[in-house]
């Protein structure tokens, strides 16, 4: 006999709100239905009111956590349909506004997953480090989470050399914690009977759905932005692809980790080798852009971002499409819980990174008595941890 | 030579084949929409394996939807991005789902159909995927003729 | 003087359930950063709750989309009384950037009683944790209806 088990759309933490209706026989999950739209707000119809400048101030808001992905992607695409190329310093700068990103992004998600899995001491510390980055937002561009650095034809602010030395001091503290944190996911009991063979993507299936991001790369495909088609300085900087093996959860962790450290290596060499020079271009806010088409993809830290601009030569772009990296993600995660159990639910979707992970409410139906339960995410969370107990004793108990 | 030998199969498969060399390596191509699965196969034996994204385009003034469909190569060659361009009649949209050749293509042709309203054909489930159940009939936000007015009654 | 024995076991320890109604998570881990150590608003016994049958406040983020609409209302129904409203964030107050998109119903406003605002783009911790201390006055003082 299955059960219908309803998941989402609402979660206590941060998550964007997502619905998933699971099919479930005994333990074990059958099927999954996921249901999209309650983030929907039709921006792809709002950007087409707006300017050509006004755009990427619309664009940061699609999520308020890779902001500077979004918006730099949209300005690079805008970029393209105007045929503009931005200054030097200007790429560097954003560069390391992406680079930036992708470690507070990381930090956030590591947070996140090891919350899941019930280690909530080391939530803390990764959320702890994770305010040092704010803060070098914040002297950067005047605000912590969506900051607008990015502008056609470059950057909105310059960046100071008391700054880049700051940044070389967070770089070399973060560096010391990096290798902590993949010590203790590597050597803890706890996480390892958690994350390890959880939520398989092979590698097939991971080509085959089109994953994109650590979720694909920890499953050995590579897929990444900025090594199939190098953007902005990424061709000279000390960029190097990260690959798992596995494509569990432990895969995933260990990548995005490892990620954390290239990223490193990449805003030190920024720190040391910006070009002096302008930082932008002046564009003026009601050009006119000639009649084009052109597409913009960078390497957000969930993964591909895919922007598409159809000019018909106004103020206004005439259709922009956005393909943001969680969406792409979704049937690789619908794969991944196929076969698992219900207790490893929200380690498997926030493996995919919490930007759509969302199991607040879950109502079981079940089908043969028609009765209705409704459990919380606090409870299954704790029904986890039980249930993993339960299943270490167990086999304490054989040994 | 690659590339010459990409061009030719496309025009070995639909003669009208028609050619765009974008920058960063893109090769746009315009084909008859009833040739796209065939040309998808094709391209997915050569290792044209990723799809990024549909996406719909409105042409109000010639009574057209165009559908582009983003495709990637993994290994190392001229083109590794081919946008496919189709054009399908305003009036009832119809072309056939490529989940079976491409299955990371499932919720975008879910989005185009709720965005535009294409039909894809043998798309398992076909239907509303980002606006609320509520909303039925002919609600395509992102075509050009489409009314707030007639939307906010269906909001409530 | 049962008012009075209300406000008193609310005034220290307010739950809080995080609703976000269609945002761009900028808030929402602003929110979430509130309760992490450099902030840490769970020293004034403000703690984040899984459920909003376990909650006295409903912090709400974002514009509220014509899907979440009607689940904020299922929402704000299962949330006990006495309870509190506090919308965070630009978008939460009006709607914000979002404002016009066809999706859109507007702010919070709209559909539930705000008790608190806090206008932002994204809110900073501090603004929100001063947000929810003015509440706590509010109720000390009797401001607002229990």
């Amino acid at each position: 006999m299955t059960f219908n088990l309803y998941f989402g759309p609402f979660h206590p933490a941060l998550k964007e709100p997502i619905n998933f209706t699971f099919e479930v026989e005994g333990e074990q999950i059958v099927n999954v239905k996921p249901a999209l739209g309650y983030n929907h707000r039709g921006l792809e119809k709002l950007l087409e009111t707006k300017t050509w400048l006004q755009s990427g101030f619309v664009a940061e808001h699609i999520c308020g956590i890779c902001s500077g992905s979004h918006n730099g992607c949209c300005y690079q695409g805008v970029e393209r349909v105007f045929g503009i190329e931005p200054p030097k310093r200007g790429l560097y700068i954003r560069t390391l506004v992406w680079e930036l990103e992708r470690i507070h992004s990381h930090l956030l998600w590591l947070g996140v997953m090891l919350h899941e899995a019930g280690f909530d001491t080391l939530f803390m510390y990764t959320w702890r480090d994770r305010e040092l980055t704010l803060d070098l937002f914040e002297e950067m561009s005047g605000r912590r989470v969506v900051y607008s650095m990015n502008t056609v034809g470059g950057v909105r602010r310059d960046v100071t050399d008391s700054f880049l030395q700051k940044l070389k001091k967070y770089c070399d503290y973060l560096e010391e914690r990096t290798k902590f944190y993949k010590k203790l996911v590597l050597e803890d009991s706890t996480i390892l009977a958690r994350f390890q063979n959880v939520g398989v993507l092979s590698k097939n299936d991971a080509i085959s759905l089109s994953a994109v991001g650590p979720v694909a790369r920890a499953s050995g495909a590579k897929r990444d932005v900025r090594y199939e088609e190098p953007y902005a300085v990424y061709d000279e900087s000390p960029y190097q692809i990260v690959l798992g093996e596995e494509g569990d959860a432990l895969a995933k962790t260990i990548v995005r980790i490892d990620e954390m450290k290239v990223s490193l290596d990449i805003l030190r060499w920024i720190a040391d080798n910006i070009p002096s020079g302008d930082y932008r271009i002046k564009f003026s806010p009601m050009t006119k852009a000639p009649e084009n088409e052109a597409i913009s993809r960078i390497e957000a830290p969930r993964g591909e971002l895919f922007y598409y601009f159809k000019s018909e030569g106004g103020t206004t772009p005439s259709r922009v499409k956005v393909r943001t990296p969680t969406f792409a993600n979704v049937l690789p995660v619908v794969k991944m819980l196929e076969g698992q159990y219900i207790a490893d639910i929200p380690v498997i979707v926030a493996s995919i990174d919490p930007c759509i992970a969302c199991c607040e409410r879950i109502t079981i139906i079940d089908k043969g008595k028609e009765g209705v339960k409704m459990i919380t995410a606090d409870q299954l969370r704790s029904y986890a941890k039980k249930w993993y107990e339960e299943k270490y004793k167990v086999e304490r108990g054989r040994k | 030579m690659m590339s010459e030998s990409i061009k030719e199969l496309i025009l070995s498969l639909d003669s009208n084949a028609k050619f765009k060399d974008g920058k960063d390596n893109r090769l746009w191509v315009a084909i008859e929409s009833d040739k796209l699965k065939i040309v998808l196969e094709r391209l997915k034996d050569k290792g044209y394996n990723y799809i990024s994204a549909i996406s719909g385009l409105d042409q109000i003034q010639n009574g057209k939807i165009l559908l582009l469909y983003h495709i990637m190569n993994d290994s190392p060659r001229e083109y590794p991005y081919i946008t496919i361009r189709i054009e399908l009649p305003r009036e009832d949209p119809k072309v056939s789902s490529i989940h079976d050749i491409l299955p990371g293509a499932l919720l975008h042709e879910n989005e185009v159909f709720d965005m535009f309203g294409v039909n894809f054909i043998g798309h398992p489930n076909l239907g509303r995927l980002l606006l609320p159940e509520n909303v039925r009939g002919d609600v395509h936000p992102l075509k050009k003729d489409f009314k707030d007015s007639v939307y906010e009654g269906m909001k409530k | 003087m049962f008012c009075s024995l209300k406000c008193w076991s609310l005034k220290r320890s307010l739950w809080a359930f995080h609703v976000n109604t269609g945002g761009c998570n900028g808030c929402d881990i602003e929110i979430l950063d509130a309760f992490t150590p450099r902030y840490d608003v769970e020293r004034f016994g403000i703690r984040l709750v899984g459920t909003p049958r376990h909650a006295d406040v409903l912090v709400v983020t974002g514009p509220v989309n014509s899907k979440t609409a009607q689940r904020l209302l299922t929402v704000y129904d299962q949330t006990p009384d006495p309870k509190f409203v506090v919308a965070v964030g630009t978008c939460a107050a009006t709607g914000g950037i979002f404002k016009g998109a066809y999706n859109i119903v507007g702010g919070v406003d709209n559909l539930v009683p705000v008790h608190a605002y806090v206008i932002g783009c994204p809110a900073r911790p501090e603004s929100i944790i001063d947000a929810i201390a003015a509440l706590i006055g509010k109720i000390e003082k009797g401001d607002v209806k229990i």
